[in-house]
């Protein structure tokens, strides 16, 4: 929607892209007083209120266009009842999956693309340099959250995600960031696990992962883990390339295993106009063998290992967001790689 | 300056570019017309968007 329209979906809405250049696209979006928004936002000039039932203003006007009895490509995961109303108003149409091309269209960014990306890595180095600098005993998780946004709020930045979970190093009971903060307080000798995502244009967020201390340095436990899993960031995105494969970041992450570790989140994935592939975990980890994949010239990934014991009760993360280039990886964050230590 | 320019835009030249690969795309697919879905992050957390009117059953609702 975002990525046709520069409109980023607030309720719902349906956008009709026709292939004739001449043809304007219309969109079709929820609710009302969300309109006139829409219309300042968007690329064109077609922005319509889609009424009591939003399916059946995009069927009229589907049929106004006359593609009624045509092929139509349907893009995103449309809800049963909506797909209900297109199959009953356009019996004569055929419908065609084509959100797999439209996946396969957006792996490769444009200059304009990595030029966004960098707005949202830049908003996301300022979180982690915010939380080393406030993060401390006494403040409880939500209040994190509270830093994390306010670093870049101001700027225009909104937040994507922001995991994050803490525990006492001598005590450990999480092992990766947490979709939720919780009203836990933290205190010294805790380690904070995170991964912040920001953007300023929608769907173009920088992402990078940090584990923190807090009030001490690292146990030697957790000293290692980082290290394990800084070497194996290391590893992966030394192989991949333009013309790499998914078999050789696989081969690259055994390492993991080979230390005597696992992992709980993905990775590596795709980023920047959505989760995309290649989707990875090692190979003992993957519930299927991963499909064949060949990174290409301006691909956008983040490598994030997750060590973790095998228990689960242990663990740290690091990563950040990278670009392809044909002879390696550049990072589009500029805060260093390293363990961070706050108020120690 | 158009009162768009305060929203994060892309220019002109990046649509053209989107819509000539999107385009190219279609064709090879023999698509004439693309309807695309979009929702936001946020409600797909929440209840699909939905009301009931009474007690046989639901209408898509979207009051204002």
């Amino acid at each position: 929607m975002q990525y046709l329209s520069n409109y980023a979906t607030t309720r719902e809405a349906f956008l009709i892209f026709p292939a004739e250049p001449e043809l304007e696209p219309a969109l079709f979006a929820q609710m009302y007083n969300h309109i006139p928004t829409a219309r300042r936002i968007t690329h064109f000039t077609g922005v319509h209120w889609g009424g009591p039932d939003t399916a059946e203003a995009a069927v009229e006007h589907v049929r106004q266009r006359g593609f009624a009895g045509g092929r139509i490509g349907l893009v995103g995961r449309i809800p049963m009842g909506h797909y209900g109303t297109l199959k009953q108003g356009l019996p004569e149409a055929t419908f065609v999956d084509f959100t797999a091309w439209m996946l396969k269209i957006r792996l490769v960014k444009s200059d304009e693309e990595l030029d966004a990306l960098r707005i949202g890595a830049e908003f996301c180095d300022r979180a982690v340099e915010a939380l080393e600098r406030e993060a401390r005993p006494g403040i409880s998780e939500y209040e994190l959250a509270a830093i994390v946004q306010c670093s870049y709020l101001g700027s225009g930045g909104r937040s994507h995600i922001h995991y994050m979970a803490t525990t006492p190093m001598s005590n450990t009971s999480v092992c990766v960031p947490a979709q939720y903060q919780s009203k836990r307080i933290l205190e010294k000798g805790d380690v904070l696990l995170t991964e912040l995502s920001a953007h300023y244009f929608e769907g173009y967020p920088g992402q990078i992962l940090r584990p923190f201390t807090i009030g001490t340095q690292p146990t030697p436990q957790y000293q290692r883990m980082y290290d394990v899993a800084v070497e194996a960031f290391n590893r992966i995105a030394n192989v991949i390339r333009t013309g790499a494969n998914t078999e050789e970041v696989l081969d690259a992450a055994e390492y993991i295993h080979h230390a005597g570790y696992s992992i709980c989140d993905d990775l590596v994935h795709g980023l920047g106009g959505g989760y995309l592939p290649p989707i990875l975990r090692t190979r003992r980890t993957s519930a299927r063998p991963a499909p064949p994949f060949t990174f290409k010239e301006n691909m956008t990934i983040v490598v994030q290992p997750n060590i973790i014991t095998e228990d689960e009760r242990m663990g740290v993360q690091v990563g950040e967001l990278l670009r392809v280039t044909n002879k390696g990886v550049e990072s589009l964050h500029r805060y260093p790689m390293r363990f961070i230590q706050c108020n120690a | 300056m158009d009162d768009k320019n305060f929203y994060p835009h892309f220019t002109q030249a990046e649509f053209a570019r989107r819509y000539a690969v999107v385009r190219a795309a279609m064709q090879e697919a023999d698509l004439p017309a693309l309807l695309v879905y979009g929702i936001a992050i946020h409600e797909q957390r929440s209840a699909v968007p939905f009301q009931l009117r009474d007690n046989e059953g639901g209408i898509p609702y979207f009051p204002c």
